[in-house]
């Protein structure tokens, strides 16, 4: 890939030499003014500033040239407006002025038309298919493939995993209302609950009265009930939400500290409870343990079943990668997935999330997924910090692995012995460092920048032509970066 | 002692982040490839991270605006915001949010919505500190793609456009003997920059090597440009390349 400034959205040429009417004599003139001017200000220059410069138009006296951006349009009329015209009246002395226009943004530079993120789930989980007066905007979209059978059983979540399953044959039966699912967050509580609602909705479309499941998230939940506030419409909300046969409310420790939203779902609770109807919440700690919240609440939340989903297991992790890679049709080395769920412990968001980016990665470069491009792809979650490396340690590291002495790093010796580990450690430093080649140079005994160059070059050229230097260098740069 | 100079007026870049402004370079190749290919993201997420004044802001912009919507600074997010209008949500300076629950709220909302979200931050999304679980956990999990420290030809590219933006007329010799000495990341070109243009004003002087060796050496010595443009909030420019270096 070049260096060049042009379309953001394309890898196409910027400019482009054929005029508008694709006048052949046109082109070539311009083409030859073109070169000029190049000539005249610098390869740099005419790269940066000049390269995107179109022609548009052509009268007899008029040449009128486009260039994408004001600032460009701007600073070339300025800066190379006269000697563009004298270049064209070197070609053709009828023209008399050159006038510079910027492109249309919109037409210049059309945006693909992308698909949207996801296709859009197709039923909701008020079954709005089956129950067309349903409320759309009430209920959260649930997830297509949070589903029971997507979700991979092991020893942390078995009990919640039955509970949700025997909460979506059997609504509202004696104490398992509500279900209260807690635990760490990315566990698989709300894959549970999606679950929930599409099995409930799927085991009940046969019926003549649809049951009515609503899935929402505490947070939404809040918004929900203060935009009702704003719109004094709060008789309808309350409606709406006792009118269903199933409410799921994950993440209610977002309620923590939100007194007025806590009551009226304490009122929604019991409305609901009493009718006979199903609630499911979740949170990230047992309902005894959400100091924050109205006791009263605390404990009716705590009277019906009460699961809680543990930490996974490295086994359960395994589970869960092989599950995900083979629903994603991606062969995943086994040494990627251990190195996954040896790595990444904390939640299996975060691990789904890391497969994800691998996937994503394998399929948007076209490369397979092998323990290297892991390594790459997920470097800044497997390693906790990118280390700044110091010239100080490319030397001491250097002259280690040469075993020479450190203070030969800037020693006046020229022997080859020396020198070549001393020109490595440049290179080295040059890589791995931000520093300007005077700086680098001072580091290595007030030698010159040209012999830092020398050094780069010299290096440079010795990697090109023997392999088993270039794989010495290579992991002394590795041991430097991830020491 | 030197003659008395005139006080320069801040005369700031403004590159309007155009898409055709931005310079492509193999470091910048990765997170292009992703910025094109929007659908391919993973849960509609992805952030783009790398040092300060490496183009993520102007990256940020381009994609906001292929579909009209605007980035949003992280900072400034308060409370359940509205989501933005638009079809796209852009957030610049992710990592230094002040309220996470506004954040975690603007992903879960766009989520919803199947709005796709890129963020923009100097460090990769694993590294954020955070102190909401939830926000972590989702954050952690986004894809993240990393613009690599800047090649010698793309700060050469650079300081030119930097140079050409502020209308400063230097000299390519009086340019490359910078390149050589200056720190060789983005954010000390900017700086040059702004140094250099600053000092022509002042003195009235076209930029030599002599005002450059000047500036260069106040550079070195740790003086710190106080200018206008590190004190007003100009959405329109990366104002977190004009931070103190040193």
């Amino acid at each position: 890939m070049a260096f060049d400034s042009g379309s953001f959205e394309q890898d196409v040429p910027v400019s482009v030499d054929q005029p508008s009417g694709g006048d052949p004599q046109l082109a070539a003139k311009w083409a030859r003014v073109r070169g000029r001017l190049q000539n005249e200000v610098g390869e740099v220059e005419y790269r940066t500033l000049l390269r995107q410069m179109t022609l548009v138009a052509f009268d007899e006296a008029e040449i009128i040239v486009q260039l994408p951006t004001k600032f460009l349009r701007d600073w070339v009329r300025t800066n190379y407006g006269d000697k563009l015209l004298a270049l064209w009246q070197a070609e053709d002395r009828r023209i008399r002025r050159v006038e510079f226009v910027v492109a249309n943004a919109g037409a210049a530079d059309p945006a693909p038309e992308e698909p949207p993120i996801a296709p859009p789930p197709e039923t909701r989980a008020d079954a709005s298919r089956a129950e067309p007066e349903a409320r759309p905007e009430m209920a959260a979209p649930l997830e297509q493939r949070f589903t029971f059978d997507n979700f991979v059983v092991g020893k942390p979540n078995e009990f919640a995993y039955a509970c949700a399953r025997r909460v979506a044959e059997h609504p509202a039966s004696a104490g398992f209302n509500p279900l209260f699912l807690y635990g760490g967050v990315g566990l698989g509580k709300t894959h549970l609950m999606h679950a929930m609602a599409w099995d409930l909705v799927s085991r009940n479309a046969g019926r003549t009265v649809p049951v009515s499941v609503t899935y929402m998230s505490a947070e939404k939940f809040m918004y929900r009930f203060i935009a009702a506030i704003r719109s004094q419409s709060t008789m309808e909300f309350k409606e709406q939400l006792r009118s269903v046969d199933v409410l799921m409310i994950d993440d209610l420790q977002f309620l923590i500290g939100k007194d007025n939203t806590q009551e009226e779902f304490f009122h929604t609770f019991n409305a609901l409870v009493d009718a006979g109807k199903q609630i499911v919440v979740s949170s990230d700690k047992s309902p005894s343990d959400l100091s924050g919240l109205e006791d009263r609440l605390r404990t009716r939340l705590g009277c019906g079943m009460v699961a809680d989903v543990h930490a996974t297991t490295f086994e359960l992790r395994i589970s869960i990668l092989e599950a995900k890679a083979t629903r994603a049709g991606v062969a995943v080395p086994s040494k990627v997935l251990e190195l996954l769920a040896h790595k990444i412990t904390s939640n299996v968001r975060e691990l789904e999330g890391a497969l994800n980016r691998l996937v994503a990665h394998a399929n948007l470069f076209g490369r397979p997924v092998t323990l290297e491009t892991t390594q790459e792809v997920l470097h800044d979650i497997l390693k906790a910090h990118d280390r700044k490396v110091t010239i100080e340690e490319i030397q001491r590291r250097v002259a280690e692995h040469y075993n020479i002495r450190m203070n030969d790093m800037s020693s006046a010796r020229r022997a080859r012995a020396v020198a070549r580990p001393r020109q490595v450690a440049m290179f080295l430093a040059k890589q791995l460092t931000s520093r300007s080649l005077p700086e680098i140079g001072r580091k290595f005994g007030n030698r010159d920048h040209t012999t830092v160059m020398h050094a780069i070059g010299r290096i440079t050229e010795l990697m090109e032509r023997d392999a088993s230097f270039a794989e010495d260098i290579e992991l002394l740069r590795r041991m430097l970066e991830s020491a | 002692m030197s003659a008395i100079r005139q006080l320069a007026l801040p005369f700031p870049e403004r590159f309007d982040y155009a898409a055709a402004d931005f310079i492509r370079a193999p470091s910048n190749a990765e997170a292009l490839a992703w910025l094109r290919r929007t659908a391919d993201w993973p849960d509609g997420r992805l952030a783009i991270w790398g040092e300060e004044g490496c183009g993520k802001s102007h990256l940020l912009a381009v994609w906001a605006a292929e579909k009209g919507a605007r980035p949003i600074q992280a900072p400034a997010l308060r409370g359940m915001p509205d989501l933005p209008s638009g079809d796209r949500i852009a957030i610049d300076d992710a990592d230094a949010t002040c309220d996470e629950e506004a954040l975690l709220h603007v992903l879960n909302a766009a989520h919803e919505n199947q709005v796709p979200v890129l963020m923009a931050a100097r460090s990769p999304p694993s590294r954020w500190r955070l102190r909401l679980p939830d926000l972590a956990s989702r954050v952690r999990a986004v894809t993240a793609v990393r613009i690599l420290p800047a090649e010698d030809e793309l700060l050469r590219l650079l300081l030119t456009r930097l140079l050409a933006a502020r209308r400063v007329p230097v000299a390519r010799s009086v340019q490359e003997w910078l390149l050589l000495r200056l720190t060789r990341t983005p954010a000390a070109i900017r700086e040059a920059a702004a140094r250099l243009d600053r000092a022509s004003l002042e003195r009235h002087r076209p930029v030599t090597r002599g005002l450059a060796a000047r500036v260069l050496d106040d550079f070195e010595s740790g003086l710190i440009l106080h200018d206008e443009e590190t004190l007003t909030a100009d959405h329109s420019a990366d104002s977190s390349a004009y931070r103190p270096l040193l």
